[in-house]
């Protein structure tokens, strides 16, 4: 890899002198309304534009992801059925880290104990636990089980026991229930958030690789509102029948 | 198996989980009527020892400190808002959590009585929208047989719901959304009475049902909660329902709402796990096809 590869959010550095909100007990105070304006959640990766799917310059270190031979094949697979086998298009949850950088805005909340991160996509949520505490064993979720802690004025979030039926992206980019992210949230200034995830996952690559990209503050946004995927969906296809004495509005 | 057959079967097997239900909710509610601090009703994770009661907790500024993992002894209103006992085979008998009026019976308008017994039939099972796993709404959520955790931000009171769902309560004097945005869960705004935190909710979308049953909740309702801390591990929970198109009068539901110490939040998927829901489409189905077949 080479440094012309490496995308400008990386060229940053973690503190540049900048006032940054603080919380009571002096840590960067996250909370707000949060936003990213990558082009990631279609592909990771620098791609051309599709249908459906705009060109985008990537947000992987060196633009290459690092995949074992099978699976590189598969990523192919993926990328050809993507409109039907991507589990978003069941309104499945997106999983972490792919939430973070959808189109949707989200809602960080703080306490001295816990981050919590509510997404408009769906009403799914994080709570990431920062007062040192364990979580349970052998047990996996979709949205992975996330304890952070400060390195500096870094929150620092390992993020372990996925499952394997999420996806990074559009394209089709995957990881197995083997995978674990390391999160880092790095204030810029105080209306920027870097974000950068270390990704590890033996049973699919060939090594550790890394996103990165900001998160910018809407600060024209009073609150976050709603898209629930699968009520559309079936209120869309019939499914979901609609009821004209109590909706808003009437159908 | 031919469909009727098949329809049967999805009814005994129906019967056969409502029943579990029923009795772990009745264990529940045993063990929070006996047991006093500690013994959480539903969860069951990290039992804490039963202990004299603590006063309630408080933020640095002195307002009450409501934040922690919290189970509702909702005593089966998510099946029926009014008291009913063994009312048939299929469903679970219930409390009642109606404190006004003082009878405890819901002051329908005639429709939406008439539309609430509808929705009791095992066709209508399919229109419950969380049988779907869509969000509970407001307060729904509060009520179903499923913990949630309550945190108290700068600013804020949040509400994350084990089944996947949320709600952020502003405790900053600001005004509703426009009439025209609605959402699942409505739009709540907070302020403290005293000791008590009272959430009003509008701008509801009147797709969510009050429980399984059907009672009704439409999108004219005012929701207006109040959560009155009574201990470091007790708020009594009350929601007073305004909703002119469905009801004669507002009423008011009473629940009481207890922490867990070291609870901690799983994550139910619901949606993404849900098997059940053609089986109930079937029954409906079946139904329809039966009722067009008689005329």
């Amino acid at each position: 890899m080479t440094a012309l590869h490496l995308p400008a959010a990386f060229t940053q550095t973690a503190t540049t002198g900048k006032t940054i909100p603080r919380t009571a007990d002096g840590k960067p105070n996250f909370q707000g309304i949060w936003q990213v304006r990558s082009r990631a959640s279609y592909d990771l990766q620098d791609h051309v534009a599709r249908h459906g799917m705009p060109a985008g310059r990537g947000v992987v270190e060196g633009n290459e992801i690092p995949y074992q031979p099978w699976a590189a094949a598969k990523k192919q697979e993926n990328f050809a059925n993507r409109q039907k086998a991507d589990p978003l298009n069941q309104c499945f949850m997106p999983g972490v880290p792919r939430i973070m950088y959808m189109e949707f805005p989200f809602h960080i909340f703080q306490t001295r104990d816990h981050i919590a991160m509510t997404f408009e996509w769906s009403q799914v949520y994080r709570l990431i636990y920062t007062n040192g505490s364990k979580g349970p064993e052998g047990i996996e979720f979709w949205m992975g089980d996330g304890r952070g802690r400060w390195e500096g004025d870094t929150l620092v979030v390992n993020v372990t026991d996925h499952n394997s039926k999420t996806w990074f992206d559009m394209a089709g980019n995957f990881h197995s229930e083997a995978l674990r992210l390391v999160e880092r949230y790095t204030m810029l200034d105080a209306d920027t958030i870097q974000y950068e995830v270390t990704i590890e996952d033996p049973k699919v690559f060939t090594r550790p690789w890394k996103i990165a990209m900001p998160l910018h503050r809407q600060k024209d946004m009073v609150r976050i509102l709603e898209y629930q995927c699968q009520a559309e969906a079936e209120e869309a296809n019939g499914d979901f029948e609609r009821e004209p004495r109590t909706w808003y509005p009437k159908p | 198996m031919n469909k009727r057959k098949a329809t049967l079967f999805y009814l005994i097997v129906t019967a056969l989980l409502l029943l579990a239900t029923a009795f772990l909710e009745a264990q529940g509610r045993g063990q929070g009527q006996g047991g006093g601090r500690g013994q959480a009703p539903g969860g069951g994770r990290g039992q804490a020892p039963a202990a004299k009661r603590e006063p309630i907790r408080r933020m640095p500024d002195g307002k009450p400190d409501l934040s922690g993992f919290y189970s509702a002894d909702g005593g089966g209103a998510n099946y029926g808002l009014e008291r009913r006992e063994n009312r048939d085979f299929l469903t679970p008998s219930t409390r009642g959590v109606i404190v006004d009026p003082a009878d405890g019976t819901l002051p329908y308008q005639p429709w939406a009585r008439a539309e609430r017994i509808d929705r009791d039939t095992p066709q209508r099972g399919y229109d419950d929208p969380t049988a779907h796993c869509f969000v509970a709404g407001v307060p729904r959520s509060m009520y179903t047989p499923s913990p949630y955790h309550i945190l108290q931000p700068p600013g804020y009171v949040v509400l994350l719901f084990e089944r996947m769902s949320w709600r952020q309560i502003p405790l900053d004097g600001r005004k509703h959304l426009p009439d025209h945005v609605r959402l699942w869960m409505g739009d709540s705004i907070g302020r403290w009475e005293g000791d008590t935190l009272v959430v009003e909710t509008k701008n509801l979308n009147g797709k969510a049902w009050l429980n399984e049953v059907g009672d009704v909740l439409s999108h004219a309702a005012q929701v207006v909660e109040r959560f009155t801390p009574i201990d470091a591990d007790n708020i009594t929970y009350r929601a007073t329902i305004t909703d002119p198109v469905v009801y004669t009068r507002p009423y008011t539901i009473e629940i009481p709402l207890r922490r867990q110490e070291d609870g901690e939040i799983l994550e139910v998927a619901c949606h993404e796990d849900n098997g059940d829901l053609h089986h109930l489409k079937d029954v409906r189905d079946e139904y329809r096809a039966q009722q067009k077949k008689e005329k």
